[in-house]
């Protein structure tokens, strides 16, 4: 589609670990990544695959005892990582990239009003008076699909969708052209995670602002998303255009995973599962992490780390049965 | 008119579960201006007069979204909610049967003369009919005892219920049982603490307990919400093997209707304490008819990437209103299209509550739109 002066953020060969008692926890090693402008990627997978892990590294709030080990971030062409903590809070965290946290919904103070949530975030980090600032979380809550005056309600007077769309206007309060969103919707009802949806689309389409979305839900990553990541035990075992995926997935994984969603419409597929459970991070199975649950594993899976292969048009998948065709 | 067309569960001897008119209430508390102003008192109309059955062998999913009343009335129907006013009908075995006779006299029973009515026994004389009425959480963090292991979580209910003559009798029926939930060997199982399990495994626990004491009907509250994609399919067809196994039936409590597509004989779809559409699986999801139904089926997520730029078109407005002020007439009409499409109805919609009627062969809907004469 076009070339890479359109990419936005370009990650390369990250590593987190999180160095416990136990050992080392590679929750995310060695992932490749690139979202360009105005797109939405869809970051799948299991609970513990990392998913979340990889958006805190992003922010760089990895939190204790977690540390980015290596790789590169770049962001419209700035290495992320190489850049000093203040530079990092000054220039990126929320202005160039905010996140939208897993749960956020639930920890908003409930002893202050909407409005001065986010009046708060432009004092901080642009030294907005107060009365400015509510005026522009006046303007943010319109946005978001509220009404403006919610910014006199406190946290309890709001329902789940609403306090939801509040922290999505927290996020998007210092007009980040990146938004990283985790479980936007997994506490909420169908209907309102509907409108959730319906709302981060309409912030793509009219603001142009591109997101990650990470969920373990694949069929709403999938309504929603212009290309995927699917991540297993903290690497990626495939990625590309979700249309691609969806229609043709290649690795294993996902073919697994696809056909564990229950499905309204269409014909009635027999639902099939993953034998087996996800590996401990500490001390993953060496080769492909997926081999010991994987249904087409050959010797050369238990082996050597698959290599990531390029398919066709931005797909990679790393499979050996993909490799070696 | 509509009455005769109007839902009346049926109570034949091959009912397993015969719900009528079911009602749970909570009362809030007044506040000092209420008790000085001698305010009548405030419920929380958790479920609403309620009826339902679930005949032997049978699944009926109860669906709706979160609060909607769907895990109370799971609660209620073991009687672990008391319910303000209502029939529970279960039809134990015989022996359960003659013991809680035995008990409480002939007044429990219903017409039919093999059904007890669970809310007229005595909360002492309960045990007996526990042992066939079992039910599996949500959480399977929450619900083992982190300090029990696997063995003593198993004993327990053999031990409460005086099952198994000797020690050796009951370690053979937990061993069973574990066998019949997939956790082999046994013995690797046994010994083990919830925390040294994975979150599919302790949901196998969970399964093990529910059903390790033989009962008829097992209550699954979102037994698979929990647990990641992936493991989801295979605990699910496990609960299937087990329905057949051990003549089991459900009421399996879901808000995901795409899941029921693969598990449920019949749905009923509850929205604010009532069942507002009931029917065969299929035929509710191919052809639903009552709006609330059409906009839960319209709002799930569609992995249609070539129309992900799309907006959704959603059939409701508004959001669920409180249990407590609940609006008058048809419940959902503050949040109703159709009725914002036909003004007209207003005056009915409004007023009177929509009893729940034969639309198609079993298929019932409570809403004015085919309820009218």
């Amino acid at each position: 589609m076009s070339g890479t002066k359109d990419l936005l953020l370009e990650v390369g060969d990250l590593r987190v670990y999180y160095f416990t008692e136990k050992g080392v926890v590679k929750a995310v090693d060695g992932v490749d990544l690139s979202i360009r402008k105005g797109e939405i990627l869809g970051l799948a997978g299991e609970s513990g695959s990392g998913k979340s892990t990889l958006g805190y590294a992003l922010m760089r709030l990895v939190p204790h005892p977690g540390r980015i080990v290596g790789g590169t971030v770049r962001f419209n062409g700035e290495d992320l990582m190489m850049m000093s903590e203040e530079d990092f809070e000054r220039k990126i965290r929320w202005k160039g990239i905010s996140m939208v946290f897993q749960g956020a919904m639930n920890v908003l103070n409930p002893v202050m009003k909407v409005g001065d949530h986010i009046a708060e975030i432009l004092r901080v980090h642009m030294g907005l008076p107060k009365q400015e600032g509510l005026k522009r979380a006046r303007e943010l809550l319109i946005m978001v699909g509220l009404d403006p005056e919610k910014v006199n309600s406190y946290p309890h007077e709001l329902s789940g969708g609403m306090k939801q769309r509040v922290v999505i206007a927290m996020a998007l309060a210092l007009n980040p052209p990146l938004v990283i969103a985790d479980e936007p919707t997994s506490a909420l009802d169908v209907v309102v995670q509907a409108q959730i949806l319906n709302l981060l689309k309409s912030l793509q389409r009219e603001r142009g602002i591109s997101m990650i979305l990470i969920s373990h839900d694949l069929s709403l990553l999938a309504e929603i998303s212009d290309s995927l990541a699917i991540m297993y035990a903290g690497k990626l075992v495939e990625s590309g255009p979700s249309d691609a995926i969806y229609r043709d997935p290649l690795h294993p994984y996902t073919i697994g995973l696809l056909k564990s969603i229950p499905r309204l419409r269409g014909e009635k597929f027999e639902l099939k599962g993953i034998p087996g459970e996800p590996p401990d991070l500490a001390n993953p199975p060496p080769g492909c992490r997926f081999y010991p649950r994987c249904s087409s594993a050959m010797d050369v899976c238990k082996g050597g780390v698959p290599p990531v292969v390029e398919v066709d048009n931005e797909r990679r998948v790393a499979c050996w049965m993909v490799a070696k065709r | 008119m509509y009455l005769e067309r109007a839902y009346n569960p049926k109570l034949d001897h091959d009912t397993l579960l015969y719900v009528r008119d079911l009602r749970v209430w909570f009362p809030l508390r007044r506040g000092l201006k209420e008790l000085l102003t001698m305010a009548p008192r405030k419920y929380v109309r958790a479920v609403d007069d309620v009826s339902f059955t679930i005949k032997e062998g049978e699944i009926l999913a109860l669906v709706g979204e979160s609060g909607c009343g769907k895990t109370t009335t799971g609660r209620a129907v073991l009687r672990l909610e008391v319910p303000a006013s209502g029939i529970v009908g279960f039809k134990p075995s015989k022996s359960v049967l003659e013991e809680v006779v035995e008990g409480e006299g002939d007044e429990v029973l219903l017409e039919t003369k093999v059904h007890v009515n669970v809310t007229k026994v005595r909360p002492s004389n309960m045990r007996p009919l526990r042992r066939e009425m079992q039910i599996i959480f949500q959480d399977p963090y929450a619900s083992l005892n982190p300090r029990h292991s696997i063995l003593s979580a198993l004993m327990e209910p053999l031990e409460v219920h005086g099952i198994g003559g000797s020690r050796e009798e009951r370690m053979e029926m937990v061993e069973r049982a574990l066998e019949l939930v997939k956790l082999t060997p046994p013995a690797d199982f046994m010994y083990r603490y919830p925390h040294q399990l994975s979150g599919g495994q302790r949901q196998r626990v969970a399964i093990a307990r529910a059903i390790i004491l033989r009962p008829k009907l097992v209550v699954a509250d979102e037994p698979l919400s929990m647990l990641d994609a992936s493991i989801r399919a295979d605990m699910l067809k496990l609960m299937m093997e087990l329905k057949e196994e051990l003549g089991l039936s459900y009421l399996f409590i879901t808000h995901d209707i795409a899941l029921t597509r693969y598990v449920a004989n019949r749905i009923a779809v509850m929205y604010l304490g009532k069942v507002v559409e009931l029917g065969p699986t299929e035929e509710v999801i191919a052809n639903p008819l009552h709006p609330y139904t059409k906009a839960l089926i319209k709002a799930l997520p569609e992995p249609e990437p070539s129309r992900r730029r799309e907006l959704r078109a959603l059939d409701i407005k508004g959001e669920v209103p409180s249990a407590v002020n609940v609006p008058t007439g048809c419940r959902f009409h503050p949040r109703c299209l159709e009725l914002e499409r036909a003004p007209r109805m207003a005056g009915m919609c409004k007023a009177e509550e929509p009893p729940l009627v034969e639309v198609d062969k079993d298929h019932y809907a409570a809403c004015w739109l085919y309820a009218k004469a």
